[in-house]
């Protein structure tokens, strides 16, 4: 048995399949591609597929990492070109290789969030990210009870920059994403829209890649 | 997917129903064919996309190069009223293109509470609800399934039905309305030409007329519409068309696996069961030819469970081989086998074996009626030893819960016969204990699930009252107190929707105004318990000025016309009756292959019954 990392992209409509359904097309697109597979031993076995960092619903994926683990001689060009043979379409995989880091390693995600072009967006948007205000309500559990906390999210703010082109303004920004810390860019949005008094539903939001704390690509 | 549709799906509960995308979906250039299709599950993605006949039929339609069809799902509340308040139309998965556009749109009845969803999706599509207000050729709305055996209650909405199997029909439908379109004819000619072909029953080109009494008078074709509509049948199983891929959804389904059928129709003669009636005569497909189908299916699918689908499985004449051939690669491959429908007359210890090989699923037993006497009347020709016996096999094979099915509601059903089903709910919990390699520690659970007898047209009880819904609440409530363990967990179905069922199943056209306005004041998803309005029914019959219990808690004379007595399923008349008389005698009737009863159904396969066949 040996462990693979696979990086894939997940982009156009199917940014709307939720994780869970992703875990279980990739089980099926492994097993069409007749990947040896190393099963689970126990009453019900099962095969190992790990993503390490699940994707928001709505969001296109770029380098997502996903670990399985194998039975049996293949090369990892052969899993490659077999896994895109027969994906669904908006599935790529664009790399296996050997898992380099550790899942923990993973401290950050960087994002791309795509507006229509707007005048006056560009300056509210850096109005607010610059403010250090940006607070959203995240709901919580306090002692098994619902609460609602409110979340400084400017602080979470590892960088950011606001770009402006023919047909677009987009906002990059690298978030925290990770096993202890992790900010949903749709919940920066939320923020963002609480500080300027404004909303503008976005074209698309990216996740480029995963890093580690010095932002290194999560290899 | 259109910017104005992925602007709204960001904003309800599991957008990926309303994306398309899926493995396996069928993606054609628009420009190249001569026909659309938007095939229509009037429920939601998840339960439509469970449904065999939609896959079949999807790929029978997208094997022809002049035809695109496409799949479309009854969208759940949060996206119906996005839907309406941005003013998008009802839309394909495929293409994304709005419905109203195409060609034709098919709607498969599985149940009769599905009615008020074709109304909301053909509204939805933007299009009118009432046939006569469509006076276009295209789209040409069609239906089929289960419900067009009695299409009466909804036959003001829909152009066309097709009765039977669909596989031959379809294409001689979309044939015609291809000939129809090309040389511009109007929709009344198309319908005309279409009452020509077998199976098809226009609504439009018959005149009923009634009693005094509110019963039907006649029923009579105009023009050289046929008296009588015989459903079609396809003859032989192994050569039909059978998809060799399913669309995959990404999302979880009811059911998402690889399925084929291993016969059409069934053996038994249970005289409450519609599909048994509806499916005759019965017709086997070959192990070979299933074998092969459940291997591309699932080649190209990655499925990793296969369940063989028929009325009845255990009855297929080659199970043993079947299984020792499907047996040889999926155990190795991690696929799992499932027998859904199985009697436990015939049940074998050595099946128990083979299904086990690589992962348990449920078992589920259908003594249906709780005392032997009554089993004798509906023709469930079970004993309770079989019962108990079968469950004393599966608790050796390690099972440690069966689901038992009843209804409440028969016929000359007694005090005694509600009672009986407790009392063999526990006897089959005692057999568990008295099993001496029991797993140590664990208890058993018997889960009965007790739904309520609705008459169905077809069957001999078609002439018979379905218990009110005042009876049906007191014998649920006297089967809770003979229910005495914890052992045996009971389980109803909700009587207002068993009631509704009961009068649309043996409706007639007078229906067709209470559905439109109940519909109006917004009901929908009647099926689903905690979306049925049955306030609003009721108050709707009764401004409509229909009495419900005319059609649900009414006894017939067979004398009487029925409404669907000029549609023809194969099974005489006299056959039914006769069935239903020995219903009242206690006397049983013997399965197809010890002795044919000569139902009639033969007649549409040129006199062949696979019944008989001695091979």
């Amino acid at each position: 048995m040996r462990c693979v990392r696979i990086k894939f992209n997940k982009t156009g409509r199917v940014k709307y399949v939720s994780h869970l359904d992703v875990m279980r097309a990739m089980t099926r697109a492994v097993r069409r591609a007749k990947i040896p597979l190393w099963y689970t031993e126990g009453f019900n076995p099962h095969p190992y597929l790990n993503f390490l960092q699940p994707l928001p619903l709505g969001i296109e994926g770029f380098n997502e990492p996903l670990d399985i683990r194998i039975e049996g001689e293949i090369e990892n060009r052969e899993i490659k070109e077999r896994l895109n043979g027969v994906l669904p379409e908006g599935f790529e995989i664009i790399s296996v290789t050997e898992p380099y880091m550790k899942s923990n390693d993973i401290a950050f995600g960087e994002y791309e969030i795509i507006f229509e072009r707007e005048p006056e967006l560009p300056g509210l948007l850096e109005k607010a990210m610059s403010s250090g205000g940006l607070v959203c309500e995240k709901t919580g559990k306090v002692k098994g009870k619902k609460v609602i906390k409110e979340v400084n999210i400017s602080e979470n703010i590892k960088e950011y920059s606001i770009k402006e082109e023919d047909n677009a303004i987009i906002l990059n920004v690298i978030l925290p994403c990770g096993n202890t810390k992790n900010v949903n860019p749709v919940n920066l949005l939320s923020a963002v829209w609480g500080y300027i008094k404004k909303e503008t539903v976005p074209v698309n939001i990216k996740r480029l890649r995963l890093t580690d704390i010095n932002l290194m690509d999560f290899e | 997917m259109k910017r104005e549709i992925e602007k709204i799906i960001s904003r309800v509960q599991k957008p990926a129903r309303y994306t398309g995308g899926e493995l396996n979906e069928v993606i054609k250039d628009k420009a190249k064919v001569d026909l659309r299709y938007a095939f229509c599950f009037p429920d939601t993605y998840e339960i439509g996309m469970s449904h065999l006949g939609m896959k079949i039929l999807y790929s029978l339609i997208n094997a022809r190069e002049d035809a695109w069809c496409e799949r479309v799902f009854a969208p759940a509340e949060d996206m119906e009223e996005q839907m309406r308040k941005n003013g998008i139309p009802l839309f394909a998965l495929e293409s994304g293109d709005y419905i109203k556009d195409f060609d034709a749109i098919g709607f498969t009845l599985q149940y009769e509470l599905c009615y008020t969803n074709v109304l909301n999706m053909l509204d939805l599509a933007g299009l009118p609800v009432l046939s006569k207000d469509r006076t276009e050729l295209t789209p040409i709305v069609m239906a089929g399934g289960a419900c067009a055996c009695n299409p009466e209650p909804i036959a003001d909405f829909i152009d066309i039905f097709q009765l039977g199997d669909g596989e031959e029909m379809m294409n001689d439908v979309l044939d015609l309305l291809k000939e129809c379109k090309a040389k511009g004819e109007s929709k009344q000619d198309f319908l005309k030409k279409a009452a020509q072909i077998q199976g098809i029953y226009v609504p439009s080109l018959y005149k009923v007329s009634y009693n005094d009494d509110g019963t039907i008078k006649s029923v009579i074709p105009e023009g050289d519409a046929p008296e009588k509509v015989t459903k079609r049948i396809i003859s032989d199983l192994d050569s039909v068309f059978y998809p060799d891929k399913f669309v995959v959804p990404f999302i979880d389904i009811v059911h998402d696996r690889t399925v084929t059928e291993i016969f059409r129709g069934c053996i038994r003669g249970c005289r409450f069961c519609q599909a048994c009636f509806l499916n005759r005569p019965i017709r086997e497909k070959s192990p070979d030819v299933i074998n092969e189908d459940c291997k591309k299916i699932c080649e190209s699918s990655g499925y990793d469970e296969i369940s063989l689908c028929s009325l009845s499985s255990s009855d297929y004449t080659k199970l043993p081989e079947l299984l020792t051939k499907l047996l040889s690669w999926t155990t190795e491959e991690k696929i799992n086998v499932a027998l859904p429908s199985l009697r436990v007359d015939n049940f074998p210890q050595e099946l128990i074996e083979k299904l086990n090989e690589v992962r348990r699923s449920g078992l589920t037993f259908a003594p249906e009626a709780g005392t032997q006497r009554l089993r004798d009347v509906i023709n469930k020709n079970v004993t309770e030893e079989e019962v108990i016996e079968t469950s004393k096999k599966a608790f050796k094979g390690g099972w440690t819960g069966v689901k038992l099915y009843f209804m409440s509601g028969l016929p000359t059903e007694t005090k005694d016969d509600i009672k009986g089903i407790a009392d063999l709910a526990q006897k089959v919990v005692d057999e568990y204990y008295k099993n001496p390699d029991k797993p140590k520690g664990k208890s058993v659970n018997v889960s009965v699930s007790v739904s309520s007898f609705v008459p169905k047209p077809f069957t001999p009880f078609q002439w018979e009252a379905q218990d009110t819904p005042e009876m049906l609440k007191e014998k649920q409530e006297f089967l809770k107190e003979c229910v005495t363990t914890r052992k045996v967990s009971l389980h109803f179905h909700k009587i207002p929707i068993s009631f509704l069922e009961g009068v649309f199943a043996r409706g007639d056209r007078k229906l067709n105004e209470v559905i439109l306005k109940a519909w109006q004041k917004g009901c929908k998803f009647d099926s689903w318990d905690d979306q049925l309005k049955i306030e609003t029914w009721l108050e709707t019959f009764k401004e409509c000025g229909v009495d419900p219990a005319f059609y649900a808690s009414r006894k017939r004379d067979f004398s009487e016309v029925l409404p669907w007595d000029h549609l023809d399923y194969g099974i005489r008349r006299e056959f039914l009756q006769n069935e239903n008389k020995k219903a009242y005698a206690g006397e049983t009737t013997v399965h197809c292959r010890e002795k044919c009863s000569a139902c009639g159904a033969a007649k549409l396969n040129g006199g062949k019954c696979h019944a008989m066949r001695q091979d």
